[in-house]
């Protein structure tokens, strides 16, 4: 009896063990990242800070439309007096400010993506380590992203009892003090 | 003893297996809405839209291509003056033409989004019907047109309910 009882408690041991083991390979995690960036105390100077830079780029932008508008104006207001070359050398030059328009349009978009970046990285990163922290003390395997950068869902669906256990948005802003 | 053992472990042996492994099913959105017929014909309305909108804007591009040749023609007759305030007024036309052109595809879109959100919501809610009919705990997103595959393979044991969600949306 006793023997057996020992047996079975040995099963059990091992189904416990193996059961555990199981349980240990995959688990899945998902968390909202934007969600976070959100709520970070942060975030309201950063998205002013972002917003400032890009209205001040934006303006000088319509400035050098301005420019631009201008210089055509004066051109076509003495295209009909000028000689033939001079005409042409006009030209060249308006076509030159149009492209050096383009290439500051172009430019100013790349700037206003590099502050994105410079001023959201940090946040960013803190997420991405609190996210780890997390994970390491919930034993988690993997931890997904909800949606794309574009907002297009990754996980359609996690029932209610897995979002409870395994959505760790929350726990992340508890990691970050938020 | 025994018996109580062996129950103790099939108990055990049944809540290790539900605990064991998470249950991953997916299934593709996008697929499943182009291939509702209610889709096909919010798409037919849209194209309608935008067709209508389009033969609107083309005869105001028209017309305005038509005030630029005539100024063309007839500036050189023109005072300076003259000029500039035309010139001024065409500038403006443009503008509001652009604004026009602007608005009427801001109006398309916004209708395609109106008509497209509650059919959207009707294919979650049968995608989590159908993942808590198959006791699913997560239904992945398979990929997207805009950001491409989310996931590149998956075994054949894997569970897609990309049909189970159609024949459940024939349904109702």
């Amino acid at each position: 009896m006793l023997k057996k009882f020992s047996i079975g408690l040995g099963l059990l041991f091992t189904l416990l063990l193996t059961g555990n083991t199981q349980a240990q390979e995959l688990k899945i995690g998902f968390v909202n990242p934007q969600a976070i960036l959100n709520r970070m105390p942060e975030m309201k100077a950063v998205q002013q800070r972002l917003k400032n830079f890009a209205d001040r780029k934006s303006l000088e932008i319509q400035q050098k439309e301005v420019e631009f508008q201008n210089a055509v104006n004066v051109y076509e207001q003495k295209k009909d007096v000028i000689s033939a070359t001079a005409k042409e050398k006009e030209e060249e030059e308006l076509q030159k400010m149009s492209e050096a328009l383009n290439e500051a349009t172009r430019k100013a978009q790349q700037d206003i993506q590099d502050k994105q970046n410079e001023l959201l990285g940090p946040l960013q990163s803190q997420i991405g380590s609190a996210i780890n922290t997390v994970a390491d003390k919930q034993g988690l395997s993997y931890v997904l992203n909800i949606t794309t950068s574009n907002g297009e869902r990754i996980i359609l669906y996690a029932s209610q009892a897995y979002a409870a256990e395994y959505d760790i948005t929350d726990a992340v802003m508890v990691q970050l003090g938020i | 003893m025994k018996k109580l053992s062996v129950l103790a472990l099939f108990l055990m042996l049944f809540s290790f297996q539900a605990e064991a492994q998470v249950k991953i099913g997916y299934t593709n959105p996008e697929v499943i809405l182009s291939q509702l017929p209610e889709v096909e014909s919010i798409q037919q309305e849209i194209g309608d839209m935008l067709e209508r909108k389009d033969s609107l804007l083309a005869i105001q591009a028209l017309a305005l291509q038509k005030e630029l040749e005539d100024y063309s023609a007839a500036k050189d007759v023109m005072s300076l003056e003259q000029r500039q305030q035309k010139e001024q007024e065409l500038i403006e036309k443009n503008k509001d033409f652009e604004e026009e052109r602007q608005k009427s595809l801001n109006e398309v879109q916004q209708r395609q989004v109106t008509l497209l959100q509650p059919i959207e919501a009707k294919v979650y809610a049968t995608i989590k019907t159908v993942a808590d009919s198959l006791g699913l705990d997560l239904v992945l997103n398979e990929g997207s047109m805009n950001s491409g595959a989310f996931i590149f393979y998956a075994s054949d044991d894997q569970m897609n309910i990309t049909e189970l969600v159609l024949e459940k949306l024939k349904q109702s």
